[in-house]
């Protein structure tokens, strides 16, 4: 051997190939994490502090969305599976200036066109901009509202995170005065012994990095090459992100319909992916032909951009779990520019994480402030 | 700060606590995986992954952003209560065998001398020692899974380099004097 070397060094040059960093057979994976999430439901993340980039998404909601305070039927979500096809036809128009809103078909369609004409740029980072509010019911029959802001730089093989926590307190002027008639308490309970804090001030913003080849995720951890790779056509797009498609969810051997499936990955994708607008264009297009998909009329995100909702319905919680709740994930789509502004998720039947929370309660959501290619970096 | 192990921190875009933590387990599985080999044999260590993921689901909120050291911590755990000492002793000695027969790593001289005084260390000494050079751990995040302090875990890190290079020395002992199932705390 040579002397000279540093032993920690000869020694992490000798590790044993099968100590090493391959992958986890399929099937162990699945029967892991099958036994895992069988476990009892966590509480909440820790602190019930939003991650940065798009992890933001916890679990929790808001009632507070501008689409909830119209009476008409546009965009109402009226509880139980029925309720959830919402699309607007039969809405009077006072919410919104079309007078007749287009199918989800359609208004993917136009976004698939704007896309397409939008130049392709390229830059050494794919920077995202977010904004998250999440909800979450505590005892007291209240609900507690958490933001957060983050911006996310990504290249290959490594990841620049800025993220701030804009504060905790309660949802809305009703869970205000709901706390407050509880005493104005400093912590709550969320079940199983754990508290949130009620209020809490904004955090300072703090940064980080992380290596590794995997930068996005679709269905499954991918490299940005694996996301440049992606075709522009919608056929072949939807054929190559089936290839990790089991008819279960993406992440336990929970059965997932095949058109839910895609519109979580493809979701993920046309909301801040690190690809060409062409990319997107087709992801838009392969979701306009997904019949499962709704359209539910004229919105606006978190930050008041207005733009249509197009959303699918799919379960909360587990399979075991007999508090089943039904959730709609919906897509906001600015379908002028062709981009995807928001992802939310809203309360159709409560249960399981959103067990508290009132139907039609935006349970979590995640706002593409910015997104696109940058040569500069700031984090 | 920069860390190149995983599971420091989630990959983009993931929408809920449950893709979080399939993130996490994705990043850091192996990992966990190796280490409990190291520690006690290939034949339970899928049984004590698989508890351990199963407890960090069941305490999700505890589990921080920095996921890896937490998780070996629990994994460490849950080898010294759950698999009985005897058990975790032939599943070492087994172990130790594989790597010192070369069966298991490149059939470099140099990376065989290498893993056959690590196979000559004891227990603890080889732990600290895997923590950093193949978890990539830095001292404060394998005190942690040690439930030591940082302080003391460079002094034990700095013994366990210096037995290492002792071994790693022509003069070193024989294989025969290695007490390979010698019990780890």
């Amino acid at each position: 051997m040579n002397p000279l070397q540093h032993p920690l060094d000869e020694l992490r040059a000798a590790r044993p190939a099968h100590l090493g960093d391959a992958p986890v057979d399929p099937q162990t994976r699945q029967s892991e994490l099958s036994y895992a999430f069988a476990q009892a439901q966590p509480v909440r993340r820790k602190n019930f502090k939003p991650v940065w980039g798009f992890g933001l998404a916890g679990a929790a909601a808001v009632a507070a969305v501008a689409v909830f305070t119209s009476g008409t039927g546009v965009g109402t979500v009226t509880g139980g599976p029925a309720g959830v096809t919402a699309a607007a036809p039969s809405g009077s128009g006072s919410f919104s200036s079309e007078p007749v809103p287009l199918s989800a078909r359609q208004l993917l369609l136009v976004a698939a066109t704007s896309a397409d004409k939008e130049p392709a740029t390229t830059g050494k980072f794919w920077f995202t901009k977010t904004a998250s509010r999440d909800i979450m019911s505590v005892d007291g029959d209240y609900a507690l509202l958490s933001e957060g802001v983050g911006e996310s730089w990504l290249t290959d093989g490594q990841q620049w995170h800025t993220s701030q926590s804009l504060g905790t307190k309660p949802a809305t002027e009703a869970d205000q005065a709901a706390w407050e008639a509880a005493g104005s308490p400093t912590t709550a309970g969320v079940g199983e012994g754990k508290r949130l804090e009620t209020v809490r001030p904004a955090g300072k913003p703090s940064t980080d990095t992380y290596k590794s080849k995997y930068v996005y995720w679709l269905g499954r951890n991918v490299t940005l090459d694996q996301m440049r790779a992606l075709p522009a056509d919608p056929a072949k797009l939807k054929a190559s992100l089936l290839k990790y498609y089991t008819g279960n969810s993406t992440e336990a051997d929970v059965p997932m319909a095949e058109d839910n499936w895609l519109f979580t990955v493809a979701g993920g994708l046309v909301i801040g992916g690190p690809v060409s607008p062409q990319v997107r264009a087709a992801a838009f297009r392969m979701l306009a032909a997904l019949p499962s998909v709704t359209s539910l009329g004229q919105v606006t995100d978190s930050t008041g951009r207005p733009g249509t909702a197009i959303g699918i319905e799919t379960s909360s919680g587990f399979r075991s779990d007999p508090d089943k709740g039904v959730l709609q994930e919906r897509l906001i789509i600015d379908e002028k520019s062709g981009r995807a502004l928001a992802r939310e998720y809203v309360v159709v039947k409560p249960g399981g994480f959103q067990k508290g929370l009132k139907p039609g309660t935006v349970s979590n959501s995640t706002t593409i402030v910015d997104s696109g290619w940058t040569d500069t970096r700031t984090s | 700060m920069s860390n190149d192990y995983p599971g420091h921190k989630g990959v983009g875009a993931v929408t809920s606590d449950r893709e979080r933590f399939t993130t996490i387990y994705d990043e850091c599985r192996q990992r966990v995986w190796a280490y409990t080999v190291s520690r006690a044999g290939r034949q339970v260590a899928d049984e004590v992954v698989s508890e351990t993921f199963a407890i960090a689901w069941r305490k999700f909120d505890q589990v921080p952003e920095n996921a890896l050291p937490w998780l070996l911590g629990v994994a460490r755990n849950v080898l010294r209560d759950n698999i009985r000492a005897e058990i975790r002793r032939e599943g070492l000695a087994r172990e130790m065998r594989e790597w010192i027969s070369g069966d298991v790593a490149d059939h470099v001289a140099e990376r065989l001398g290498v893993l056959k005084a690590m196979a000559r260390l004891t227990p603890d000494d080889r732990e600290i020692l895997i923590l950093v050079a193949w978890q990539g751990l830095s001292p404060r995040d394998a005190a942690r899974v040690l439930g030591c302090t940082v302080a003391t875990f460079r002094v034990r890190l700095h013994r366990a380099r210096k037995r290492l290079q002792q071994e790693l020395e022509p003069s070193a002992a024989p294989m025969s004097r290695v007490q390979l199932t010698k019990e780890w705390s």
